[in-house]
């Protein structure tokens, strides 16, 4: 029982150890954040890419669509709409916390699929 | 029986009929952000470290005593006045709301942002009154809308059932109606449209009449009556409890979970309930994460399964939807399977314990770290959707009314911060972690004929809740994906 006492206190030293060490993720704190993404046939190649931004980041998010599209990025509430081969954009001030998906918004039904997710990290 | 018996299918099927593209808590988004891997790595090196620290320092018989410790609150409430009054106006809340639900989904808005319906049975019952119900008590049985109305039907008249009930039934008619219920809030159409939901609520309505016409309602509650045994069971884990082992049945306060060691799981079907309870929880945040987006990726490409997958959709049923049934049934069996495996390990502690035994006693110990994930799943979900309610309070049928002036609340997304969840999240299941371990652990003195055999059972358990709760933190460490399209096969241009 002594033997497994040890092991205990040593598993323990090490959870606290990992605690202390826990300060949330590594991101550099960037004042302006800029992306840009082109959009072929309501996607984005290679799957729905996640962007990543800090907390109070000035966020600019470019597109192109080969197609006309709305696109929605939800809790931002914002709406971009696409002109075929016309940029346009997202910006915003990055205030709230969290991870948003931008969807396109319904033609008719069908399925949404993320066009892109947002990743907001608090500072 | 036969009425029963019948009634899920029919049920699935009108539902599967009317399929459209579903998701689960349509309206409110989910806004979670991953829990960041040193957070993730700091709660299971916590689980682990405490599991052994209990197993170490637990192992007297004083520590379980210390954790049934309880301070009555109310010796006699069922003699009171004022707690006579309070079970009124609980029966009569119940009851009012089960009418505005079926109101407003058969005449409201069609919309389930517009509509109260979703909103209340989803988020403010199964999802805020579900805690409510874990953390605080285990108000159900008053609120209970089907046995008000039908002891008001009732008044006075003899309600003696026309049947016993089989003895062979069991209590699987609860697991089933369960997993039936599972299904409508992860797959079915009743998230999105209001009046399929109302449809659903009564269906079910005339099932229980139904059911506890001809067996009676004890009957009924005790075995087929799947929220009256969810809610006794996560009720069990609260603070405030009313203890069944006492003829007044006193009031009590007692730690959070020790009530476990007084609910019992007596037979199989009560165990594989607890299952389906932890597998439906489980597979919720599963069926959100990238692996099972990619599970489904991997299925829409496959060659093999391709007819298959075109078979199923010439009977007009959605592929995705098909598969997460399969998912959503398949679930609960892994989970019993992983149970069965444990707990056969778990009987080689003693040789006068059996398989059996060790499976009835245990189940009720591994609640703790589902209510806890289910905390950590929801909790900025139910501040966020719950919102909701500010207007549809002014507005319940999306009539355009403004009832308290409060119609025109616009929601705030910022109610909580992604730091304050991660660490709720943390918290909550390291806590039911350990309150899990000590429950099982009293458990195996009481079920054990000496401390040693009681202390060596535990080790398999302990491998068991340590791989839970990382398999918890896992899902809350990933990104919430939304799921691909594979309602169409795809298109030969696939991405590389």
């Amino acid at each position: 029982m002594d033997c497994l006492r040890n092991f205990a206190f040593g598993a323990l030293a090490v959870a606290i150890g990992l605690l202390a060490g826990a300060t949330g993720p590594g991101f550099a704190s960037a004042d302006e954040m800029a992306f840009h993404l082109a959009v072929e046939g309501g996607e984005i190649a290679g799957g729905a890419p996640t962007l990543r931004v800090t907390e109070g980041d000035d966020v600019t998010i470019e597109l192109v669509s080969d197609d006309e599209m709305e696109i929605h990025l939800h809790g931002y509430d914002i709406t971009v709409v696409l002109a075929p081969g016309e940029a346009a954009a997202f910006a915003f001030r990055a205030d709230i916390a969290g991870r948003f998906p931008a969807e396109p918004h319904d033609h008719g039904g069908g399925d949404h699929n993320a066009v892109f997710y947002l990743e907001v990290y608090p500072k | 029986m036969r009425l029963l018996l019948c009634t899920v299918p029919v049920v699935l099927l009108l539902a599967a009929t009317s399929m459209r593209r579903a998701e689960a808590h349509a309206f409110g988004q989910r806004y979670d952000l991953p829990l960041p891997l040193d957070l993730y790595l700091a709660a299971a090196g916590a689980a682990v470290a405490v599991s052994f620290l209990i197993i170490a320092l637990f192992s007297a018989r004083l520590g379980t005593r210390t954790f049934r410790t309880r301070l009555v609150l109310w010796q006699r409430p069922d003699e009171s006045a004022s707690w006579r009054i309070l079970g009124h106006v609980l029966r009569a809340v119940g009851v009012a709301i089960f009418f505005l639900i079926i109101s407003a989904g058969l005449v409201g808005a069609a919309s389930p942002v517009k509509n109260i319906a979703p909103l209340l049975v989803w988020v403010l019952w199964w999802v805020g009154f579900l805690l409510f119900t874990a953390l605080i008590g285990n108000l159900w049985p008053a609120l209970d809308p089907w046995a008000s109305l039908r002891n008001l039907a009732l008044r006075g008249r003899d309600a003696r059932p026309r049947l016993a009930w089989p003895a062979w039934l069991g209590g699987w008619p609860a697991v089933l109606l369960f997993l039936a219920f599972g299904w409508a809030e992860l797959i079915g159409p009743f998230g999105e449209s209001p009046s399929d939901l109302a449809l659903l609520v009564l269906a079910y309505s005339l099932l229980a009449w139904g059911g506890m016409m001809l067996f009676g309602d004890a009957a009924w509650h005790n075995n087929a009556d799947p929220f009256r045994r969810v809610f006794g069971l996560i009720g069990a884990f609260s603070l405030f409890f009313r203890t069944q082992r006492e003829a007044d049945r006193p009031l009590v306060l007692r730690l959070p979970g020790s009530g476990l060691l007084e609910a019992g799981t007596g037979r199989i079907s009560d165990v594989v309930f607890v299952m389906a309870v932890l597998a439906t929880v489980t597979f919720d945040g599963f069926s959100e994460t990238p692996l099972w987006a990619a599970f489904l990726d991997w299925i829409a490409r496959s060659q093999m399964l391709r007819p298959v997958l075109l078979g199923i959709s010439s009977f007009g049923i959605g592929i995705l939807d098909a598969i997460r049934t399969t998912a959503l049934i398949v679930a609960p069996l892994v989970a019993v399977a992983i149970y069965t495996l444990f707990c056969a390990l778990t009987s080689l502690a003693d040789r006068a314990v059996t398989l059996g035994m060790v499976m009835r006693a245990f189940a009720v110990s591994l609640l703790p770290i589902a209510i806890a994930y289910h905390l950590s799943h929801y909790i900025s979900y139910l501040l966020l959707a719950g919102q909701f309610a500010i207007p549809m309070a002014s507005d319940p049928f999306g009539f355009g009314w403004d009832l308290f002036g409060t119609s025109r609340y616009v929601m705030d997304i910022g109610i909580i911060g992604a730091r304050q969840v991660w660490y709720v999240a943390v918290a909550a299941l390291v806590t039911g972690h350990i309150i899990s371990v000590i429950v099982a652990h009293s458990i195996a003195l009481r079920l054990f004929p000496s401390a040693r055999a009681a202390t060596l059972s535990q080790l398999p358990f302990l491998v068991l809740m340590v791989g839970f709760t990382a398999c918890s933190l896992w899902i809350l460490a990933q990104p919430v994906v939304n799921e691909p399209a594979i309602g169409n096969p795809p298109a030969a241009s696939s991405a590389p």
